[in-house]
């Protein structure tokens, strides 16, 4: 079951669901304050700029991909630089998806340290957790989708929960709109980048779609998608917490559960925490995917099983010698942002316009 | 053939022996073939008037002794006519096949014919007589339905055929007959709709039969295990039903009804896992009814699967979600047991999983008393000594009600399996184990496969369509097409439906 021998396609709901899944997840528990650090409670507003930013985008990348529909990101790089080069940007794209995984994981871990586990260690976690990930990447990219699609379907149950939190709020923390003008809005564009990242992922979910045509409506309702589950989660924190409150909390998503109690259970968001997990796993194993199958380009089909046990293996052993601080995920947060930035929004545009002058200067040749 | 050459062929090297013309020959090579079977009758007598030399022979038991009697033997030995040969002899039995070899003929005799040998000629005469001990049409034991059939199968394939066959008398019911075991040589039939069914997935199982290289099987369950592709799960890849109503609705739908002969249970795919949640009785009661009554069983499902390991993650990990006023109930109901949670619930679930073995097993008039002595020692002596706590003793029960209310028993036996590995996660990992073991759960379902139909649609791959008879049941006319997951020939069901009735 290698990448491109993906039996049907997948369809435009696997598609969309599998975008969207992937932009959910980390950022949604830490993006309220992070917002508010930055824009206030004008954060709002930034989630729609940065939702427009994010389409625009996507559909650059999906103009990439038409050019050659049956081919993923990473064979246009040897298509379109040659062999060397070629196998450069695919060495620094699988990097890039290691990050994020890595990342992804790390929060993972924190997140359950903190609110279920505070005693279990590390790699004990670790273990755990990489049990359904190297199932998910061994059953390959079908099972994945039906997996995104199963988890996104799954996602609806959790919306009620944050009409139920939004219940004690008041809308009056969200006035006066624009309170400090538009540049602190949007300078808070900037952070929910970190958020929307996942639309990259179309490079290599492109070539399996089975209707080509309806690419960029899907990857329009996957940002959209993902732009109301953001607001929803936003503008609840903020209508909860007062402007100065939010800032003291690191993950007010998480917050926001304690004041929801309910007859048959109380801490109602150590339950949520844990069903959390399914949240970011589809934003990190994807990312896992798509590493293993750029290293699958790369060295032949072979190596595929191996590269996923080592990697698992080196993710393991890793736990155990190198326990990262909060700080450090943090900041390795505030990194992949950074970088995702590069990745996700530079890269695209660059290379939709290297390969328009590369396709014409190769016509002009022919001719 | 394929198998004379494999290290059966021995057993087959006889094949070329051919019938001698001489009955006294012919004896001694039956004999020779027959040594040491007791229950092979070989009667000598003398044809009607043309006194020719005959003999007449069947396993005894295997024949209807009745149509022996009537309408060979009478008219052989008393009815005059003029003899010509073998195939021109007038019985009253019709069905009559002709053979040469002897291989014919023995595998004749050892499936219940009679055969006659008549002296001088170089055939002999086979003859429709299967009798053998047979069970009538009976109610079902286990798919017990309120509005339903009060028919099930029986151990014959022709019988369990013709009960289909009632239920749909078409044309386009095709029934395909294959042979398994090389020394049973069981009969297996392939039964589906013709234009309806994927023919794709009927050549599959067709290829899946024909490779099987066993020397026999005696069990539907056998043939299971030796077709499908995924050996390491709990969940059954095909579905066993012994109701005939049931296995005709699903030809209707397009699936492929498997019935091997001597098994009362047939089997049917390609299923998905909502298969299991569907019972016939489903469909003859009131939608709002059946529906509600599928939801509890998908809650149910859960419940039995996921309650102990909650229990055991809620006392030991995270006694802050339980709400203080239960949780104070539940120290008081605990104060006197010394063993950890983990150990009562594994204890109470293994005693509970015995305590429902023996009541199938044992006979029923045995059974009750097992579940007498079961409930008054768990429920009674068991927390009075303080060895397990009131609330165990109920979350015991409700898992246990919850898995008997899955109608399918093969479903509710992966489920008791599952529920194990999802203990001994909560106990290590509290509810971050029982979310991963979830995850492994679903991922496992959604891998798996039956007849190459993926096992979690319709929720992944995401159906809409599908979703009114799997979640739910709506009503009938709502269905117009047929599941679509199985990728049948033709889509449509039923026309659009008027309701109107006489207010026109």
């Amino acid at each position: 079951m290698t990448f491109n021998k993906v039996q049907g396609g997948i369809s435009l709901f696997q598609y969309v669901m599998f975008i969207s899944q992937v932009q959910i997840g980390v950022g949604m528990m830490t993006l309220p304050t992070d917002l508010a650090e930055v824009a206030g409670t004008d954060g709002w507003i930034s989630i729609l700029l940065g939702w427009i930013a994010a389409i625009v985008i996507s559909l650059v990348i999906v103009r990439i991909m038409s050019r050659q529909p049956a081919e993923t990101i990473y064979d246009l790089f040897f298509r379109y630089l040659g062999r060397g080069l070629g196998a450069c940007a695919v060495l620094l794209f699988i990097l890039y998806c290691l990050f994020v995984f890595t990342i992804a994981i790390l929060v993972k871990i924190h997140i359950t340290q903190t609110w279920v586990l505070p005693q279990t260690p590390n790699f004990f976690l670790m273990l755990l957790f990489m049990i359904p990930i190297l199932m998910l990447v061994h059953f390959g990219v079908n099972i994945l989708v039906r997996y995104v699609e199963f988890v996104g379907l799954g996602t609806i149950v959790i919306i009620p929960l944050f009409f139920i939190a939004m219940k004690g709020g008041h809308l009056i923390h969200l006035l006066p709109v624009l309170k400090e003008g538009w540049l602190p809005v949007f300078q808070g564009v900037k952070t929910t980048v970190l958020s929307f990242l996942g639309f990259e992922l179309a490079f290599i979910l492109y070539p399996l779609l089975r209707q080509k045509n309806k690419a960029a409506k899907g990857i329009i309702i996957a940002n959209t998608i993902t732009m109301c589950m953001q607001m929803l989660v936003v503008i609840t924190c903020y209508i909860q917490f007062n402007p100065y409150q939010i800032l003291t909390y690191i993950w007010p998503t998480l917050d926001l559960f304690e004041t929801v109690e309910f007859p048959f259970v109380e801490r109602i968001e150590v339950i949520f925490t844990a069903f959390y997990l399914f949240l970011i796993s589809t934003s990190g194993i994807p990312y896992l995917y798509t590493a293993i199958a750029g290293i699958e380009r790369l060295f032949g089909d072979s190596i595929r099983e191996k590269a996923m046990l080592v990697l698992g293996l080196g993710y393991i052993v890793s736990a155990f010698i190198y326990n990262p601080t909060f700080y450090q995920v943090n900041q390795m947060q505030k990194w992949g942002g950074n970088i995702g930035m590069f990745v996700a929004y530079l890269f695209p545009i660059a290379f939709w316009l290297y390969a328009g002058v590369v396709d014409r200067i190769r016509r002009w040749d022919k001719t | 053939m394929r198998y004379t050459f494999s290290r059966y062929g021995k057993n087959l090297a006889k094949t070329t022996d051919m019938i001698s013309t001489d009955l006294g020959e012919n004896l001694r090579k039956l004999h020779e073939r027959f040594a040491d079977a007791p229950d092979l009758i070989t009667t000598q007598f003398l044809m009607g008037e043309t006194n020719r030399p005959a003999l007449l022979v069947y396993l005894d038991g295997m024949v209807e002794k009745p149509v022996l009697h009537q309408h060979i033997l009478r008219p052989l030995l008393f009815q005059t006519f003029a003899y010509t040969d073998l195939s021109n002899l007038e019985l009253s039995l019709t069905g009559r096949k002709t053979a040469r070899a002897w291989a014919h003929a023995e595998g004749a005799i050892l499936s219940g014919r009679s055969v006659l040998f008549v002296d001088g000629e170089e055939h002999c005469l086979l003859l429709d007589t299967q009798g053998g001990p047979q069970r009538s049409v009976d109610e079902p034991a286990t798919e017990t339905v309120i509005k339903g059939a009060r028919l099930s199968f029986v151990e014959s394939l022709g019988q369990n055929v013709s009960l289909i066959r009632r239920y749909i008398p078409h044309h386009e019911l095709k029934i395909k007959e294959l042979r398994v075991g090389l020394r049973s040589r069981t009969k297996v039939a392939l039964l589906y709709l013709g234009d309806v069914a994927n023919l794709e997935l009927v050549k599959e199982l067709e290829e899946r039969i024909s490779r099987i290289t066993i020397d026999g099987i005696v069990n539907v369950g056998e043939l299971q295990e030796l077709i499908e592709t995924h050996w390491l799960t709990p969940f059954p890849q095909f579905m066993s039903t012994e109701r005939p109503d049931s296995a005709a609705s699903q030809i209707l739908q397009g699936r492929i009804v498997i019935i091997v002969d001597q098994s009362p249970w047939v089997m049917v795919a390609p299923i998905t896992l909502t298969s299991f949640f569907q019972s016939v009785d489903d469909y003859s009661m009131r939608w709002m009814i059946s529906s509600f009554i599928r939801l509890l069983r998908f809650a149910g499902f859960l419940v039995s699967l996921f309650l102990p390991a909650l229990y055991i993650a809620a006392l030991t990990f995270h006694y802050e979600i339980i709400p203080l006023n239960l949780i104070l109930s539940i120290g008081e109901s605990r104060e006197r047991v010394p063993i950890p949670p983990f150990m009562e619930a594994i204890i109470m679930e293994i005693t509970l999983e015995m305590l429902r073995e023996a009541g199938i097993r044992l006979p029923s008039k045995i059974g009750q008393t097992v579940g007498i002595v079961g409930g008054i020692v768990i429920g009674q002596a068991a927390v009075s000594a303080g060895i397990v706590s009131n609330i165990m003793v109920i979350v015991v029960a409700v898992t246990a009600i919850a898995s008997f209310i899955m109608p399918n028993t093969e479903l509710a036996a992966a489920v008791r399996i599952l529920r194990f590995p999802m203990m001994i996660v909560a106990y290590m990992f509290g509810i971050v184990g029982i979310v991963v073991g979830m995850m492994v759960l679903i991922i496992h379902l959604l891998a798996l496969e039956s007849l190459g139909t993926p096992y979690g649609s319709p929720f992944a791959p995401f159906l809409a369509s599908s979703w009114k008879d799997n979640l739910v049941r709506l009503p009938i006319w709502s269905f117009r097409n047929r599941p679509r997951s199985i990728r049948v020939q033709q889509e449509v069901r039923q026309e659009k439906h008027d309701k109107s009735g006489d207010e026109k």
